[in-house]
């Protein structure tokens, strides 16, 4: 059943070798027609005049003929030429050279054109092109502004700094995952996020384990891309839109994040070491009445309502808000202490969350030993002790990364990363059940949270059952939860590449990628004996094993045609496997209490699951030149899938993209550069999951008691999904405009972009009528049209002396519609924790509309006569749930966002700031429903203690009511500007002891300093409770935000 | 040129490298967890449909909701104080609790059953399977168009096989007419040197060959085809009196054909039984046993009381204790509340709800079988037939082998102490002692009645034959059997009577509205309403 997986990799490699060589012969035939011409042979090297470095690739050219060759491996060149003509010698980021022909050996150093290497930037494959060649957006942020106000997913630092790209974490703990969606939504309910690579790897970044989509709650199990270390990245380049990532053919859809980690290379023995600490503190945004207190609300009368006056009536009024106005007077609380009966609330979430203290450590080893033999070593510690109590991250990483040459000809890098991760404790968020944050947030004005620890201190009664402060078991004790509740994942993480590159003296090269990253998570999660809702506890253990191998193989060359034209060629092939194995058992009812061990449990159950997917492709690139201002890309990539269609399926996605640099030909005063970027590009999709194509019968091992007494496995239950084998690839088709203008040497930098941008056959799980036995057909029929404008705008407006101020702004523009959902008006995606109204509709959800931006949230609201009143039930005095319907209230997707990046020098001494926002987007706010509901919210101050209508009923009736029919209310703007981060550092200038340290650097940091503007409130506006597409917009009471101080320390031995 | 024979080779190469790609990408992509349709086991699908039938996996939130939350208290087998679980002695609105059902339905019983069909069709090493197969699609769709009318059937269950996404609703009469085909032909192709099918939860054991297990089905199918028929009493007499003259004689004979699931603890709850499973995890407390019900037997002297019925509290299951609740009541503040049961004679001040009967620990249990079809029922319904129509031999045989079949198998399907021969003969000497055929006697009633006591613990099918023999023509005299006293709950949605039929769910109309609108205007003013009566439930 399951093939020998280095088996199935072993046949992979050789198909992909026979591949290579076929490719590279097929250049060499035509390589041997070039004719000789008989003058005087003039040999030499090329090296940098600033590293003595041999220059492989660089042209030389005889000058005014189309006689051309290129350096080999080691610098050399040979070349034809008659005594008195001249050589050119060009390279891309070195100034041009020409030398004069008059002996037969000529060495010749090329300088760098600092100008230009700045320009060079990191493409698809890892292919670096000069910046002015690429007819697309590409933008590259440095790791060091990733490293000083850091995260422990360096993704989060993203945010705010690069037009065009989304990135939102989840309000999910320490360890949550990070949403990065790219020029929008690319698909309508399946993967969004982009493809990460590092160094040439593909990574794997799955988040299996999310918050519930139907809002029953949960905890985030992390992502992929948040082991990576940010003191191993150099760079990361940010692959927008389809003619950028086409190369990548079907992984390319969502864009492609391209990390490149620090390499040895120029480092004379280099221990460098970096320290972080940060103390990380809850925000507490919410803003709740403070008038009434515990209680229930009266039904006319003269009073407000009652306070408790036992135990069990305070126990019973712990989510009720609705009592008599706070007046001091000692009364009885749910654990039968009597206390003052005055506010004691304010600032629960401070005390109940604790101060976080999260320190990383990274000591990394850099050595070369001559300029193509180098190596680093990094190893790293971060020990987040989270300011969610009881939870907490330890990461290690090691990596290392070598770059040999042997020989002339063949070099050889080496990467290699391993990890090893252990996640305490994710807590549960959205729902009540097992979810920490919802008592903090949620207890009566007169109830101080930290009553609700116990005796124990941990939320326990003496015989260590869960101590309900709720009486409502659903509700867990925040402090039981914290302490009591188990979590554990631990992960493995192994990510390794080998790239080997020969170059021949022609110029060819041929080269050999095999990529592998191997992940396994060991996870555990206990219900413990004596929790509320489940007395007799429940557990999991899940094995989750995920690898994916790429091998790659690819040869290139560059030509040059006369003086004017050249041409650089790169042909490949890819071969990627991906497998995920699952196997968790669990069950409920612990045989012996406070034991917990799977072998303990009384009811037990087991999966396995074994996902494999597939993936053949063969790609290929031109880049011609014409001159230094014309460039003209040409790409196409075909895929062979697995899981679409078997065997039938193939696509070639094709990309045209080009630059025309207009500032050569034209002079314009003051412009240092000016360019216009031209592209359109076909790039596919996958299909999320494999085995949708086929009928396949799952077996549920459940044995049946047969008249007989013979047991008996029954099969699958129907209600699936209908396989279709006729599944094609999506595809974006995608065409982009835009320009780059340098001005005033550089000190005024604009980027511009426009793009329109067509999701074509989206595979969606169409919602079929279930009298056709099945929930769902999976077909080809998603479309979605998205134009979008990202700008950026940098400059140095102050630069005299020692200080120089550098400002770098971004912004982007989306405006994305769903064209079509094939037969059908909407999809339902997902909906907002489970509040259950008497007609049984959770009083939230979001939708993709046809006709709309993709992630509507719709919600109740009252219905409304034609001069625009509330239609209100006279008996009531409030709307009726009957007279009420689903109304579109906005989308969760932000049309507007961007950042503002100052940065200020004085000498040694900086100073850099962010303020980032978003705008135009949605969010409903569960958070705010269920505090309308239990009278915490301010909108309930008023209460009418003769009650509302004819049939009169209480302020808890009335404003429940209103909750339920218009639950529109708790739909708020998302829309937020943030002071997001600072930072102030001081570099040593000459180091310290005598040099003994070669650099210092301290840095004092803050990151989330505070909001300047929201919308919303008692809650953060960024408090999606998961990833998931199936529910963006929806807010739970989650893990508050939190703001972290701290200081970086950089030394260099 | 060496050259070029290395690349004629690498071409080669790379043919046979493409060419086994698309092979193995194919079995790449086949789930190595699953099965295929060629190495499945039509069996599982058989065991599946029968279990599935019994209560859905998962939640079974149509038992809960649909058959418990509402169709109990229409039929006053249960009655509960609380509006929001259990409305059913109230006939308040509550679309989602009518609707489950039919949202189960489809993808757990008919899904599996149509596929069942394509499985097994054109294979004679499978020819009993598929007989059984087709006999349980009328067991599956009588249900469902016994509660709702008009339904989809013949495109049912299609959406793999025929790509049919929205199915059209078929009229109740055609799904009647090939019902009875379908079990009429199944049962004359049951062939007893054929295969035997081991995933028959009903009938096969160990020691079960083909001709045994044959013989079963086809009294099982004969069963079904007199219940298919006698559901026509009132629209179509004729048809039902041919149907019923044909199978007389090919019933079950004895307790020992009775289709029996068998239930087991089990670890994710797939084989528990369902009405027990559910009702314990769900508000079991708020469920209480109506005191018509109570009441009935207990006047009777039935001993099935005692296997029913018990007093929590006390752990109670004498007769003299039980207490029946009430239907259309709840609990209110004792002063101004018109329904309010704390004013009630019934309601026992010191121990309160509690102090209403519950269904037993013998029924809610999740290893207690379920009952598909009894000899106990079909005896009823031949003695039903016999009095009405004079066909199918002696009534008061019939009635008599009904009571004892009945009372018998209560009580050693749910582990309870056996009834003695003194109480059976009891309750056969009840009331009229000499049915002839009499239909303007009250003999009807009473027989009915006890088909509505034989029938507690499937709702669906208690509530399906009290409404086949109520009329107001009266002819018969009877409003219904038995005869209830409906409740007139303030904001009940059928002016105080029971309702006849379930309202379909909401979703239908956005998933497949323009069907459902065809089925809509048929029904009487183009409502979708409970007080709408399916097509064999003329006036």
């Amino acid at each position: 059943m399951k093939k020998n997986l280095y088996t199935l990799k072993l046949n992979a490699a050789l198909k992909t070798v026979a591949l290579l060589a076929m490719f590279f012969l097929l250049l060499s035939n035509t390589t041997f027609a070039v004719e000789h011409l008989d003058v005087v042979q003039v040999k030499g090297k090329v090296t940098d005049a600033a590293t003595n470095e041999t220059l492989p690739g660089v042209t030389v050219t005889v000058k005014g003929t189309t006689t051309a060759v290129s350096t080999d491996a080691n610098g050399g060149y040979s070349i034809t030429a008659s005594t008195g003509a001249t050589l050119t010698f060009g390279f891309i980021g070195y100034k041009t050279k020409e030398v004069p022909v008059s002996v037969a050996i000529i060495n010749v150093k090329l300088e760098q054109s600092t100008e230009q290497l700045q320009n060079v930037v990191v493409t698809a494959l890892g292919v670096k092109k000069e910046d002015r060649a690429i007819g697309y957006s590409v933008s590259t942020v440095k790791g060091a502004s990733l490293t000083e106000v850091r995260q422990n997913s360096f993704v989060n630092e993203l945010e705010g700094r690069v037009a065009g790209v989304n990135v939102s974490g989840v309000a999910t703990g320490p360890n949550g995952s990070t949403n990065v969606i790219i020029r929008g939504l690319t698909s309508l309910t399946g993967n969004n996020q982009p493809l990460y690579i590092l160094n040439g790897t593909p990574l794997v970044n799955n988040n299996y384990t999310q918050t519930d989509n139907g809002g029953y709650g949960g905890h985030d199990g992390g992502d992929g891309i948040g082991d990576i270390n940010p003191d191993d990245i150099e760079t990361v380049s940010i692959l927008k839109g389809a003619a950028a990532t086409a190369l990548y053919g079907y992984r390319g859809a969502n864009g492609v994040v391209i990390i490149t980690t620090k390499k040895g290379k120029g480092a004379d023995g280099v221990l460098e070491v970096n320290s972080n600490y940060v103390a990380e503190n809850v925000i507490d945004n919410t803003d709740f009445q403070t008038k009434y207190g515990q209680g229930y609300s009266t039904v006319g009368g003269t009073s407000y309502g009652t306070k408790p006056v036992s135990a069990a009536d305070a126990l019973g009024s712990m989510e009720s808000s609705w009592g008599a106005p706070l007046d001091g007077s000692i009364t009885p609380q749910f654990d039968g202490v009597s206390r003052p009966y005055s506010e004691a609330a304010k600032g629960n979430l401070a005390r109940f969350y604790r101060q976080g203290a999260n320190i990383t450590n990274t000591a990394a080893f850099s050595k070369s030993w001559d300029d193509d033999d180098n190596t680093r070593f990094s190893v790293s510690e971060l020990q987040d002790n989270s300011y969610v109590p009881n939870a907490g991250l330890q990461r290690f990483t090691f990596s290392q990364n070598t770059n040999l040459k042997i020989g002339k000809r063949l070099t050889l890098s080496l990467d290699a990363q391993y990890n090893s991760e252990y996640t305490k404790n994710a807590p549960s968020v959205s729902d009540a059940i097992g979810n920490l944050n919802w008592g903090p947030m949620f207890v009566p004005p007169n109830i101080n949270i930290t009553t609700l620890a116990g005796p124990n201190g941990n939320g326990t009664l003496a015989n260590g059952y869960e101590l309900n402060p709720f009486s409502d078991y659903y509700t867990t004790n925040p402090y039981f939860a914290a302490y009591q509740f188990q979590e554990a994942e631990h992960r493995n993480r192994f990510i390794g590449s080998a790239n080997v590159k020969y170059t021949f003296d022609s110029g060819y090269f041929i080269q050999g990628d095999v990529n592998e990253d191997y992940t396994n998570d060991r996870n555990s999660a206990v219900t413990p004996t004596g929790t509320g809702y489940e007395p007799n506890g429940d557990m999991s253990e899940q094995n989750f094993k995920q690898t994916e191998l790429n091998i790659d193989a690819s040869v290139g060359k560059n030509y040059k045609f006369g003086k004017d034209f050249g041409l650089n060629i790169l042909l490949g092939t890819n071969y990627r496997r991906s497998i995920q194995e699952n196997l968790t058992a669990g069950g409920e009812n612990f045989a012996t209490p406070f034991l917990y061990t799977i072998s303990n449990l009384k009811n037990f159950y087991e999966s396995d699951q074994f996902n494999q997917e597939e993936f053949e492709s063969a790609y290929g690139s031109a880049d011609l030149s014409y001159k230094n201002f014309l460039y003209l890309t040409v790409t196409g990539r075909n895929d062979w899938y697995s899981t679409l269609a078997p065997g039938k399926v193939t696509y070639l996605y094709p990309s045209v993209s080009g630059s025309f640099v207009f500032s050569e030909i034209w002079k314009i005063a003051n412009m240092d550069m000016g360019k216009l970027r031209l592209s359109y590009a076909v790039v596919g999709g996958e299909a999320d999951n494999p085995y949708g194509t086929l009928e396949s019968y799952g077996i549920q091992g459940t044995e049946t008691g047969l008249p007989g007494g013979l047991s008996f496995p029954i099969g699958p239950g129907g209600g699936g999904q209908i396989p279709n084998a006729e599944l094609v690839p999506s595809e974006r088709k995608e065409f982009e405009v835009g320009t780059e203008m340098n001005f005033f040497g550089d000190r005024l930098r604009t980027d511009i972009a426009y793009y329109h941008k067509n999701v074509i056959n989206d595979i969606l799980p169409v919602t079929v009528d279930y009298t056709s036995g099945y929930n769902t057909a999976l077909l080809n029929v998603g479309n979605v049209a998205t134009n979008g404008i990202e700008v950026d705008f940098g400059g140095v407006p102050i630069k005299s002396g020692k200080f120089s101020w550098d400002v770098d702004f971004n912004g982007t523009y989306i405006n994305s519609k769903v064209t079509s959902l094939g037969d059908q008006n909407f999809i339902s995606l997902g909906s907002a924790e489970g509040d259950w109204t008497p007609d049984g509709n959770s009083v939230s959800n979001v939708e993709q509309v046809v006709g709309k931006t993709p992630s509507q949230i719709f919600a109740f609201a009252p219905f409304r006569y034609k001069n625009g009143d509330v239609a209100i039930n006279k008996l009531t005095g409030s709307p009726s749930f009957n007279r009420r319907s689903l109304q579109d209230v906005g989308s969760a997707e932000d049309p507007w966002a961007g950042g503002i990046t100052n940065t200020f020098k004085y000498g040694n001494l900086d100073f850099s700031f962010l303020i980032d926002f978003k705008a135009g987007g949605h969010l409903f706010s569960n958070t705010n429903y269920v505090a309308y509901v239990q009278g915490l919210s301010k909108e309930t101050l008023s209460r009418n203690p003769a009650g509302y209508g004819t049939e009169k009923i209480g302020a808890s009736s009335y404003y429940s009511n209103w909750a339920n029919a218009d639950a529109a209310q708790f739909v708020y703007s998302a829309s937020f500007i943030k002071f997001r981060s600072a930072n102030i550092g001081y570099t040593w200038p000459k180091g310290l002891f005598n040099g003994a340290i070669k650099s210092v650097r301290l840095s004092a940091v803050c990151h989330n300093v505070f909001t300047i503007m929201k919308k919303i409130p008692n809650t953060d506006p960024e408090s999606d409770y998961s990833q998931s597409i199936y529910s963006q917009g929806e807010e739970g009471p989650d893990v508050p935000y939190s703001r972290t101080l701290g200081f970086n320390l950089n030394l260099k031995f | 040129m060496k050259y070029k024979s290395i690349y004629l080779l690498a071409c080669a190469f790379m043919i046979i490298a493409f060419a086994s790609c698309k092979k193995d990408l194919l079995k790449v992509n086949t789930n190595p967890t699953g099965v295929s349709p060629s190495n499945y086991d039509p069996n599982f699908t058989l065991s599946e449909v029968q279990m599935m039938y019994t209560g859905s996996t998962d939640y079974a939130s149509e038992v809960w909701q649909t058959e418990w939350g509402n169709i109990g208290g229409y039929i006053q087998h249960t009655a509960s104080v609380n509006t929001s679980f259990y409305s059913g002695d109230k006939y308040l609105f509550s679309p989602v609790n009518v609707g489950q059902y039919f949202f189960e339905a489809y993808q757990q019983q008919v899904e599996p059953v149509v596929d069942l069909l394509h499985l097994t069709a054109n294979n004679p090493k499978l020819n009993n399977v598929h007989q059984m197969a087709r006999i349980m699609r009328a067991l599956v769709f009588q249900r469902l168009t016994d509660m709702y009318g008009d339904v989809p059937y013949f495109q049912a269950g299609l959406g793999y096989y025929d790509r049919i996404y929205t199915p059209v609703y078929d009229k109740q009469q055609d799904i009647y007419t090939d019902m009875l085909k379908e079990v009429s032909q199944a049962v004359d192709s049951l062939d007893v040197n054929g295969d035997i099918a081991t995933g028959d939860l009903y009938y096969y054991t160990t020691t079960t060959n083909a001709a045994s297990q044959v013989a079963q089905w086809k009294k099982f199918g004969n069963s079904l085809i007199l219940r298919l028929a006698m559901r026509l009493t009132k629209v179509d007499p004729a048809t039902a009196q041919s149907w019923v003259t044909k199978v007389a004689n090919s019933c079950m004979q004895s307790n020992a054909d009775d289709a029996i699931v068998q239930h087991n603890l089990s670890a994710n709850t797939a084989s528990e039984n369902r009405d027990a499973w559910v009702i314990l995890t769900q508000d079991s407390t708020d469920l209480n046993l109506c005191s018509t019900f109570v009441n009935m037997l207990r006047n009777d002297k039935d001993p099935r009381l005692n296997v029913f019925s018990y007093i929590f509290r006390t752990d109670d299951t004498t007769a003299a204790a039980q207490n029946g609740l009430p239907p259309g009541f709840i609990v209110g503040n004792g002063k101004t509340t018109l329904f309010d049961i704390t004013t009630d004679s019934t309601y026992n001040k010191s121990l309160g709800m509690e102090g209403y009967s519950r269904p037993s620990p013998y029924v809610l249990n999740v290893g207690a079988p379920s009952m598909i079809i009894s000899y106990a029922q079909t005896e009823l319904l031949l003695a039903d037939a016999s009095v009405r129509w004079g066909i199918g031999g002696d009534a008061s045989v019939h009635y008599v082998n009904g009571i004892t079949a009945g009372v018998t198998e209560a009580a050693a399907l749910y582990g309870a102490p056996a009834p003695t021969a003194a109480q059976i003969n009891y309750l056969t000497n009840i009331g009229p002692t000499a049915y002839g055929n009499d239909p303007s006697s009250n003999t009807l009633n009473q027989i009915n009645t006890q088909y509505w006591i034989t029938c507690f613990m499937d709702e669906y099918e208690a509530w399906a034959n009290w409404r086949r023999t109520s009329t107001v023509t009266s002819v018969l005299g009877v409003k219904g059997s038995p005869s209830l006293t409906p409740t007139d709950y303030t904001g009940n949605i059928t002016n105080g009577t029971i309702p006849r039929r379930l309202t379909y769910p909401s979703s239908e109309a956005l998933s497949n509205g323009a069907n459902l609108a065809v089925a809509v205007a048929r029904e009487k003013g183009g409502k979708d309403v409970q007080t709408n009566r399916v097509w064999w439930d003329t006036q």
